[in-house]
């Protein structure tokens, strides 16, 4: 199966393209890595209906996995329906919306199957997922409640410092560490579902969708 | 107008075709071929040039065997193709041939861009544009900016309006600055000086910022009287603000669209390479403007923009710059 992975650092694309793998079962080849000006959330945004036209038009991409940073926006409702967001703000939703969106938009290309789309949310940062069976504390429902005002012992810098040992790593580092945690996370797919149900639990859910 | 150059063993450029228009901005990674392109330009020029003098030349190792550039040229509605063709072997010097496919009288009409004067590629260098030059009687602007100074002191003699245009569009890009002088720091020496809008203190070259030199020779290209026919700029963004570079678009579209900006003159073709997702974001609304430098394991291969199917649908919900440098245009460096 060939894929795109969207994310906002190419040390997380690594990272992901390993979980969806483990996630489906399979290795998957990678059709595009789009690489975006460093900038976040607003980038990936902006750019996924042009990313998912250009999967769609000159490529053989039959799935897209986007991941993201929650960042302080709030943690996606699971209860919601697909087709409604959650709030106006929820990263899933807006992702969701986009890719929708943009496919309904595309002109049908003879033998062209429309392209599976995936969505996470790294909650609030993909080095929290890292941290999964190394530190008990480090969960959605524990950021959440961080949200609503209780008090936690993390925060996006502080989990780079515990990941990389420094909150200003070198790409390659970066990528190192991502790829070494994300092959340890092989084996702890499902525990990785329960601690981020949202963030991670819809991704998981996603690609299972492709099989 | 240059329609296309077709680039054949030429370093990089193992076969390789380049479409052009009256304005061009190519994109890539490096060593995709865009500065290659504007060496084979000066190839191009300079082996015509020989050619005509009935020469012989002896060229560098990094020529493969046999070198060919394709001209195809549009004049007076015409189309030629112009191929020039350098071969080698042990026991000769090189030799190369030029003839018109279309036209076998190619005496009779000489390609207006295969001549010196016609055409210029600029890459500007701040320490050469600041330099104190000596005068000539027609003073020429170097490829890297040197010379500034006499093509100042030439303007400020022969036309005195236009570098009166020049010192307000000065101040429009730099408004620090209000106005050019010239002066003699030697005998058969000229130097130029800036001076500032306040406290009209004059800053010699020498102590002006390079995104500032660099400016200044772009405008100099951009309001000379007699500009060539055909100017490549590598990088002109390079040492400029982003906020400038709308004023560097506009000095390029100022030479190849002259009528729009008050010119009675000829369009000059112009050629510029950028690596800037800052300056491509400017040429959104025209991708017929854009080439793309691919790099691949066949080589080297240019793609203009607006070829590419779906092209307006793809580019309508963000930034050309930030498409581009996403790689799903192509144009990018290899993912490691």
């Amino acid at each position: 199966m060939k894929i795109a992975v969207v994310s906002e650092s190419p040390a997380d694309e690594a990272a992901i393209k390993i979980l969806v793998d483990a996630i489906l079962g399979h290795e998957t080849e990678l059709v595009s890595a789009a690489r975006l000006r460093p900038g976040g959330w607003p980038q990936v945004l902006q750019l996924i209906p042009s990313i998912l036209k250009a999967l769609h038009y000159y490529t053989d991409a039959e799935g897209i996995a986007v991941v993201v940073d929650s960042d302080s926006s709030p943690v996606h409702l699971l209860e919601q329906p697909r087709d409604q967001e959650c709030h106006s703000e929820c990263r899933i939703c807006l992702l969701r919306n986009t890719l929708r969106t943009s496919l309904s938009r595309v002109s049908s290309v003879p033998n062209r199957a429309t392209i599976k789309t995936a969505v996470g949310l790294a909650v609030p940062a993909i080095e929290a997922w890292y941290r999964c069976g190394l530190d008990a504390h480090v969960n959605e429902a524990r950021w959440s409640g961080s949200l609503a005002g209780e008090k936690i012992h993390f925060t996006k810098r502080s989990l780079k410092v515990d990941v990389y040992g420094s909150d200003q790593p070198s790409l390659r580092a970066e990528t190192t560490t991502a790829v070494e945690a994300a092959h340890r996370l092989v084996h702890n797919i499902e525990q990785l579902g329960q601690l981020f149900p949202s963030g991670f639990g819809c991704l998981m859910a996603d690609v299972r969708g492709w099989l | 107008m240059i329609k296309s150059i077709r680039f054949q063993n030429f370093k990089a450029l193992r076969d390789a075709t380049l479409p052009l228009g009256p304005f061009t901005l190519i994109v890539g990674p490096n060593g995709s071929g865009k500065s290659t392109a504007m060496q084979a330009f000066r190839f191009g020029s300079t082996l015509y040039q020989y050619q005509r003098r009935g020469d012989w030349i002896t060229v560098g190792s990094e020529l493969s065997s046999e070198v060919a550039v394709h001209f195809k040229w549009l004049l007076d509605e015409t189309e030629y193709l112009t191929t020039t063709v350098l071969r080698t072997n042990a026991s000769s010097p090189v030799k190369f041939s030029t003839r018109s496919i279309e036209n076998n009288a190619l005496e009779r009409i000489i390609p207006p861009f295969l001549g010196y004067e016609g055409f210029r590629v600029f890459s500007f260098d701040a320490n050469a544009i600041a330099k104190p030059v000596l005068t000539s009687p027609d003073p020429q602007l170097g490829e890297d900016g040197s010379n500034l100074a006499a093509v100042l002191d030439g303007l400020r003699d022969s036309d005195p309006e236009r570098l009166e245009q020049m010192n307000r569009e000065l101040n429009r890009w730099l408004p620090e600055f209000d106005r050019i002088f010239l002066a003699t720091p030697e005998k058969g020496k000229k130097s130029f000086s800036l001076r500032t809008t306040v406290g009209h203190h004059r800053l010699p070259a020498s102590e002006l910022s390079q995104g500032v030199l660099l400016a200044l020779a772009f405008l100099a290209v951009a309001y000379a009287p007699n500009p060539p026919s055909i100017v490549c700029f590598e990088e002109p963004d390079r040492g400029i603000h982003p906020r400038l570079f709308v004023d560097i678009r506009d000095a390029m579209y100022r030479l190849g669209f002259p009528e729009n900006y008050g010119e009675k003159r000829k369009p000059v073709q112009v050629i510029a390479t950028t690596h800037s997702p800052y300056l491509l974001d400017l040429y959104k609304e025209h991708p017929e403007q854009i080439v793309i430098a691919h790099k691949d394991e066949q080589g080297v291969h240019f793609e203009r923009l607006s070829d590419k199917p779906h092209i307006d649908e793809i580019l309508e919900s963000a930034p050309l710059g930030d498409i581009w440098y996403s790689g799903i245009l192509g144009g990018v460096p290899s993912a490691p």
